[in-house]
């Protein structure tokens, strides 16, 4: 792990603060990617956070639903003056055309977030449009479309406990975690929804994936409703609501693809954005100065036993990703190594920065990860103004006027890694990555088997290797121009290399064509530090399903202000 | 089915430039210029050229287009592109890229193109030309097309405008572009559904994934059938 540290210098703290971001190709390998965990700066912390600050309320405006779950509610949420609807369509749900994948065709809710109020016409032409989806067409103020399904664990189970006038039974809730899980958020223009950058500068959904997050919020609103409506419905004058703490503990439940493969390809300025927002974060926080009785080692000492109690009592199976046993035992170790900090340290002085040298390589890096997401507590402000900076704008843009020998620099600067792997094997190309046409679910297999799929996967590092090998048969003061005239085929990865250098974090160091390659890291990459996903499992290394807004607080703390800032990694309920 | 919604409708930049670069993939361009050639339908869109009505028949021309490849004849001060029979949207770029190369190290930001197939189509370089910070001018010199560029692009851009309002289209035709655009997508066949998710069964009965109790009850025939039916 490279850090340049200048003990002797004077320099500013912005200036150490730049010196401690880390090597990207340290980090930037897709395990150490799949390592990273969430934090304030993902963006459904960072919308609670925002909430909590600006006291959003939530109000149910209508709710007309049956004994079968079929009608519809509308939900009014107030963002410090902004207002915004939440449009549900509740279902009968049905087993047929039922699935978690992409390809499915039948869902228990669907919902769309809308700027402004809406009107009986709007409501109705939700219900119209929605269920068509790809013939279907969104409101000109529509934001997101989004369905959701029930669990198929605790659903049924939970609203009957309530019925008989009793709390459901606490292991398998706490193991489920979710009474309803996302199964589809489509926004930016799909379906003609608002796209994002086209939204007001003060619009409170302006940072990147806020209105996906909020709509995540609101889902978990409905189920709360929509469990407690059918309770009512079976249990008469007998039914009980859940308890407030079940409520904060349940999330929404969530599952996620290959399709995040190619949000990453297109999104590369975002995710430079992103992790560089999280390793200024956390250099930030590592030049946190310490004073006796300032609070914050009992802070972070805090939240580092919330997060081992959180794996300790995790009880997913993890397949290639660390399983949170391990994961637990080595933030007990961090724990001991920042007790004894604790204990050593002078006023005035900044122990984090050699305490995090220390820790890595001792310890499994999503613990070491999990540390450094609390560290990012220690400088809250600082966090949440670079999440808000995180809008990109992906247009790639070239220069026509480079020479040709600058590009090479550029490609043997930025792109050192791509030659350094085996780019010739057969294992090395065995795969493609293309959509099918049926509900254009994102699939990856061996060639022979999809023989007449166009490749829509970003073979990088080929492609960096091979324009380097015909830049280098051209003269070097040649222009960019005058070589893509004559080599047109290299038009887009040359504007990709050049629109993108000099930034670190902008794509994985990773050959996707290959056997080798694991898609749920990448996965878990978005999932994880930027969605804000907790207890990511995988299976056949290519798909994820967590949980999103475990322990989020309800609408009524949101209201109230009294949010708890920490309540990420929630304790178990108790019966 | 189409509901009775607004007509024309406002197709959104993203699913413009999906529809487009699918078309463009299934007529054969090769993947390094496809964002281009998309980009310069987005714009002869917007920009009221041929448009979402003459897409299909550009992108026939298209693909019918000479093999030669274009070549650049050097004078003193010109400097002309003979297209060699090229589509405009195979070339615009190129030539636009000239430009800029000539009128940043200080010479002239002036290119003249013959030899094209539909050359009132170069008047999307005058959009693509915004996102260099530049504004370009094509004129019709009788016969050569001549690409001028020079400083400041616009505040409010194509592409910001198409961003904010979309580009107005005739409902039917979209889906009947975006069902067209389908042939870019692989068939859905019983082995490719087992290119992802978390439970395959394979054509020979084998499952393989895990049987997770959260998903007892999903549909498992959709897996398993010949054909899916789906609303397209």
């Amino acid at each position: 792990m490279n850090m340049v540290i200048d003990r002797r210098s004077k320099d500013s703290g912005a200036l150490r603060s730049v010196s401690l971001l880390r090597d990207p190709a340290a980090i930037m390998r897709p395990e150490r990617l799949a390592a990273m965990q969430p934090s304030r700066i993902s963006a459904s912390r960072f919308i609670i956070s925002r909430a909590a600050k600006g006291r959003w309320t939530i109000t149910c405006k209508h709710f007309k639903l049956d004994a079968l779950a079929r009608g519809t509610a509308v939900y009014e949420i107030d963002a410090g003056g902004w207002i915004l609807s939440f449009v549900v369509h509740s279902f009968e749900p049905k087993n047929e055309g039922r699935t978690g994948r992409i390809i499915g065709t039948a869902w228990d809710m669907m919902g769309s977030l809308i700027d402004g109020p809406v009107t009986q016409h709007d409501v109705d032409l939700v219900g119209q449009e929605m269920p068509l989806l790809y013939h279907g067409r969104a409101s000109p103020r529509t934001l997101i479309w989004c369905r959701s399904n029930r669990s198929g664990r605790i659903f049924d189970t939970t609203i009957q406990a309530l019925a008989e006038g009793r709390q459901p039974e606490i292991g398998p809730l706490n193991e489920a975690g979710y009474v309803m899980r996302n199964t589809g958020l489509d926004g930016n223009g799909t379906f003609g929804t608002r796209s994002f950058l086209a939204l007001e500068p003060n619009h409170p959904l302006r940072p990147s994936l806020s209105a996906q997050m909020l709509t995540a919020y609101m889902m978990r609103v409905f189920a709360t409703d929509l469990v407690h409506h059918l309770a009512r419905e079976a249990g008469g004058a007998k039914a009980v609501e859940l308890r407030p703490d079940i409520l904060r503990y349940l999330g929404i439940g969530n599952g996620s693809a290959l399709g995040l493969m190619f949000y990453v390809n297109n999104h590369p300025m975002l995710v430079d954005r992103w992790l560089r927002a999280r390793e200024r974060a956390i250099a930030q926080a590592k030049l946190s100065a310490f004073a006796p009785g300032d609070g914050k080692l009992d802070l972070l000492l805090k939240l580092i036993d919330k997060a081992i109690a959180y794996r300790r009592n995790d009880r997913t199976i993890y397949k290639d990703l660390t399983p949170s046993s391990t994961i637990a035992d080595d933030l007990a170790g961090i724990r001991k190594d920042l007790e004894l900090m604790g204990r050593r340290i002078a006023a005035g002085a900044l122990p984090l920065v050699d305490l995090s040298t220390a820790i890595e390589g001792r310890y499994v890096a999503d613990a070491v990860e999990t540390f450094y997401s609390i560290l990012i507590e220690l400088v809250p402000d600082f966090a949440d103004e670079l999440v808000e900076t995180l809008v990109a704008d992906e247009e790639l843009v070239g220069r026509p006027e480079m020479s040709v020998a600058r590009l090479r620099e550029i490609i043997r600067t930025d792109y050192a890694w791509a030659f350094a792997m085996d780019l010739q094997s057969e294992r090395a190309q065995r795969f493609i990555w293309y959509k099918s046409a049926n509900a254009e679910e994102p699939r990856r297999g061996i060639r022979a088997e999809a023989p007449d799929a166009f490749n829509l996967g970003l073979d990088l590092p080929r492609l960096a290797v091979a324009l380097d090998a015909d830049l280098a048969e051209v003269p070097a003061t040649e222009s960019v121009a005058r070589f893509l005239f004559r080599h047109p085929h290299y038009r887009r990865i040359a504007a990709r290399i050049q629109a993108l250098a000099g930034l670190p974090y902008h794509s994985p160091h990773a050959d996707i064509m290959s056997e080798d390659f694991i898609p749920a890291h990448i996965t878990r990459l978005l999932n994880g530090p930027i969605h804000g996903l907790e207890k990511t499992e995988d299976t056949m290394g290519r798909v994820l399903r967590g949980v999103l807004l475990q322990g989020a607080p309800l609408p009524q703390d949101l209201a109230d202000g009294t949010a708890d800032p920490y309540w990420y990694h929630p304790a178990p309920v108790e019966a | 089915m189409e509901a009775p919604f607004i007509d024309p409708m406002n197709a959104s930049l993203r699913e413009i430039r999906m529809v487009i670069e699918r078309l463009v993939q299934w007529k054969g361009v090769e993947p390094g210029m496809i964002f281009s050639v998309t980009d310069c339908g987005l714009y002869s869109a917007a920009l009221g050229l041929s448009g979402f009505e003459g897409l299909e028949a550009q992108l026939d021309k298209l693909s019918a287009a000479p093999g030669a490849m274009p070549v650049i004849i050097d004078g003193e001060d010109t400097l002309v592109v003979d297209a060699r029979g090229k589509h405009a949207w195979l070339i615009a770029e190129a030539v636009l890229d000239l430009a800029i190369d000539g009128h940043r190290r200080g010479g002239s930001g002036t290119v003249s193109v013959i030899n094209t197939s539909e050359p009132a189509e170069l008047a999307v370089v005058s959009a693509i030309a915004q996102k260099h910070g530049l504004s370009a001018r094509v004129a019709d010199k009788g016969g050569r097309m001549e690409i001028a560029v020079s400083a400041g692009g616009a505040d409010n851009s194509v592409l910001d405008r198409v961003r904010r309002e979309g580009v107005p289209v005739r409902r039917d035709l979209w889906f009947h572009l975006f069902k067209l655009s389908s042939n870019a997508l692989a068939e859905d066949t019983v082995i490719s559904r087992t290119h992802t998710g978390t439970f395959v069964i394979h054509p020979d009965g084998r499952v393989e994934g895990d049987d997770h109790p959260e998903f007892g009850q999903d549909d498992l025939s959709m897996l398993t059938a010949e054909k899916l039916e789906y609303r397209r």
